[in-house]
C-alpha cells in the first residue's frame, strides 16, 4: 500500500493493512491506481476506502488543483472525478490530466443534469455516470474501462 | 386661416398634397390599407365608418354594421365599458392601448388593444370618436406559451439545483451503507437492515434522477417484456393497493418484448398506478390489459390501465398532460403525467386518456401504445432531458 499523502487538504488515509486483509485483499502484481476527486470530502473518503477494499490503489483530492499536483507524482491509471466543483471543474481537470498522462482513463460522476451535453459537445473520450452510483456499479464500470483500450 | 397659411409656409420645403380633395383621398387610402381596424362612431355609439381591416377582424361588411350600435361588438358582460369610454371622450380624453375583449360576427371572442380618440368638429366640440383596434390574440397566445416555457425552464433550473444538492449526500450515504455492510462485526440482522436501507436509497435516487434532474436514463436500452415490467410496478405498489381496497385484474396477452429505457417506463407505469390509487380512496378495481396490436410497421404493444375512480371532467381531461396541472392540489406537483407523456414519446409511442364521471358508471382509462420500431438499440447513447 502506498503511503503517498496529500499536502494541505489531506484526504482520508488508505485503510490500515489489517482492515484490508479482513475484507480479503486481492493479490495483484500491480494495483491499479485511481485518483478520486470531489469537493464533497465524505464522498472522496468513502470512495477511496471502497476502491482500496476492491484491490485498487486509490487516493483522494478535494479540489481540481490538488488533484493536478497529485497526478504528477501518483501517475494514476484512472481519474474518477466530480464535475461541478468550485474553481476548475472536473471536465477541465480531466482534459489537463489526460494531456499529461495520455493513458489515463477518465470516469466522471455528476449529480447534475446537463453534464453529458458538456462532454458530448466537445466530443471528449470520458465516461459519465450519474450520482449516486452504487459501489458495485462503480467497480464494474472501472473494470470495463480498464479492459477497453 | 392665417394660422393655416403660416403652417403651409413653414412646411413649404416638404411635398404637400396640392388640394384638400387629394389630401382626403390619401388619408382614406391610409385608413383603408391599415392592418388595424379603424372605426369611427358618434357620441351615441353609432358606428359611422368601418375600414377593410375592421371587416377582416370582426367579419361584418360596412353595409352590415355602419349605422348600428358599437355595443354590437362588445360582449354582454363588458357593455359597461362603453359608458366609461364615452364619458372620457366627452371630456376630450383619449383611451390608449386598452386591452379588452370584443366579439366578432361569428361569436368568436377577440383579444384587442384599443386606442380611442375624440373627434372634434370645426368649433372644437367633441362629436364622436375614432377607434383603432389591434388584434392581439396571437400575441396573447405567444405570451401564454412564453410564460409556460419560462415556468418549465425555471422549474428545470430549480430541479437541477435540488437534484445536485440531493445526489451528493445520497452518493455519500450509499457508500457509507456499503462500507457498513462489509464490516465483519455487523451481524446478519443488521446486515439485512442495511440491505433494505440500500434498496430504499435506490428508490430515492431513481426519483431524484427522473423527476428532479429531468435526467434521461443513462442506462443502455434493454429488450424487455412490458407485462413483466407492469408486474414489477404492481408488486412495488402491492401493499398500497391492498391497503386502499383496490383489486387488481390482469388481462395479459402474449406480446414480444420491446426495446425500452426500463427506468423511464417504470416511472410511467408507476405514475399511472399511483394516480389510480389516489383516484380510488374508497377502493375499487384496477384493470390492466396488455397485448400485441397492429400489423407491421406500426405494430407494437398496447397497454390499458382502467380505474373505477370518480373520473375526470372533460374540461380537466384536456389539461392533464400539461406541465404543472394537477387535480391533487397540495399533494400533486403536476409533473407526473407530463413526464409520463414525454417518456412515451421518447419511445415513439402515444398515450391517451378517456374518463367517465357518471354516478353509476365512472372511472378513468389510460391507453398507451408502444411501437416496436422506436429507434432504440442496445447502443443508443442516452442524452439528457434538456432544460432548454
Amino acid at each position: 500500500m502506498s503511503t503517498l499523502r496529500l499536502q494541505g487538504d489531506s484526504a482520508f488515509p488508505p485503510p490500515p493493512h489489517d482492515a484490508v486483509a479482513q475484507f480479503g485483499e486481492r493479490s495483484a502484481p500491480r494495483r491499479r491506481r485511481v485518483l478520486v476527486v470531489d469537493d464533497e470530502r465524505l464522498i472522496v473518503d468513502t470512495v477511496v476506502q471502497i476502491l482500496n477494499i476492491h484491490g485498487y490503489d486509490a487516493f483522494g483530492a478535494y479540489s481540481a488543483n490538488d488533484a493536478m499536483k497529485l497526478a504528477e507524482s501518483f501517475l494514476p491509471d484512472f481519474l474518477l472525478s466530480d464535475v461541478m466543483m468550485p474553481g476548475t471543474n472536473g471536465i477541465e481537470l480531466a482534459v489537463a490530466v489526460q494531456e499529461m498522462l495520455p493513458e489515463v482513463r477518465v470516469l466522471l460522476f455528476s449529480g447534475q443534469a446537463g453534464t453529458s451535453q458538456l462532454i458530448e459537445n466537445r466530443n471528449l473520450p470520458f465516461a459519465l455516470e450519474a450520482k449516486p452510483i452504487h459501489p458495485d456499479k462503480l467497480i464494474k464500470t472501472l473494470e470495463n474501462l480498464g479492459r477497453r483500450r | 386661416m392665417t394660422q393655416d397659411n403660416e403652417r403651409r409656409e413653414k412646411s413649404s420645403g416638404h411635398p404637400m398634397p396640392g388640394d384638400a380633395a387629394q389630401a382626403n383621398s390619401l388619408l382614406a387610402a391610409i385608413v383603408e390599407s391599415s392592418d388595424d381596424a379603424i372605426i369611427s362612431k358618434d357620441l351615441d355609439g353609432t358606428i359611422t365608418s368601418w375600414n377593410a381591416a375592421a371587416q377582416r377582424i370582426f367579419g361584418y361588411t360596412p353595409e352590415e354594421i355602419v349605422g348600428k350600435s358599437i355595443l354590437t361588438l362588445i360582449p354582454p358582460d363588458l357593455q359597461d365599458e362603453e359608458k366609461t369610454i364615452i364619458a372620457r371622450l366627452r371630456k376630450g380624453e383619449r383611451v390608449e392601448h386598452f386591452e379588452t375583449t370584443r366579439v366578432a360576427k361569428s361569436g368568436k371572442l377577440l383579444s384587442l388593444s384599443l386606442t380611442i380618440s375624440p373627434v372634434r368638429d370645426a368649433s372644437g366640440q367633441v362629436v364622436g370618436a375614432s377607434k383603432i383596434a389591434r388584434d392581439i390574440s396571437e400575441r396573447q397566445e405567444f405570451e401564454r406559451r412564453l410564460v409556460e416555457t419560462e415556468k418549465i425552464v425555471a422549474t428545470g433550473r430549480m430541479a437541477a439545483t435540488i437534484a445536485h444538492e440531493i445526489n451528493n449526500p445520497l452518493e455519500a450515504v450509499v457508500n457509507l451503507i456499503y462500507l457498513a455492510r462489509l464490516s465483519p462485526t455487523v451481524n446478519e440482522q443488521v446486515r439485512e437492515y442495511l440491505r433494505l436501507a440500500e434498496q430504499e436509497i435506490e428508490r430515492v435516487s431513481l426519483i431524484a434522477r427522473q423527476t428532479l434532474g429531468y435526467f434521461r436514463e443513462t442506462a443502455v436500452p434493454v429488450d424487455f417484456p412490458v407485462s413483466v415490467l407492469l408486474d414489477e410496478v404492481l408488486t412495488v405498489y402491492g401493499a398500497k393497493l391492498a391497503y386502499s381496497g383496490i383489486d387488481v385484474h390482469r388481462d395479459y396477452h402474449p406480446a414480444q418484448p420491446l426495446m425500452m429505457r426500463k427506468g423511464e417506463l417504470t416511472q410511467l407505469f408507476s405514475n399511472l398506478v399511483a394516480n389510480a390509487i389516489d383516484a380510488m380512496p374508497e377502493g375499487g378495481d384496477l384493470s390492466v390489459t396488455v397485448g400485441p396490436e397492429g400489423v407491421s410497421p406500426a405494430h407494437g404493444v398496447r397497454v390499458q390501465m382502467a380505474d373505477t375512480g370518480t373520473g375526470i371532467s372533460s374540461e380537466l381531461l384536456e389539461k392533464i398532460f400539461e406541465p404543472f396541472f394537477t387535480t391533487k392540489e397540495q399533494r400533486g406537483t403536476g409533473i407526473g403525467l407530463w413526464l409520463s407523456r414525454q417518456f412515451v414519446e421518447d419511445h415513439r409511442g402515444s398515450i391517451a386518456v378517456t374518463s367517465k364521471t357518471d354516478s353509476e358508471d365512472h372511472g378513468t382509462t389510460f391507453h398507451i401504445f408502444l411501437p416496436y420500431e422506436n429507434g432504440l438499440t442496445q447502443t443508443t447513447v442516452a442524452g439528457e432531458r434538456g432544460n432548454a
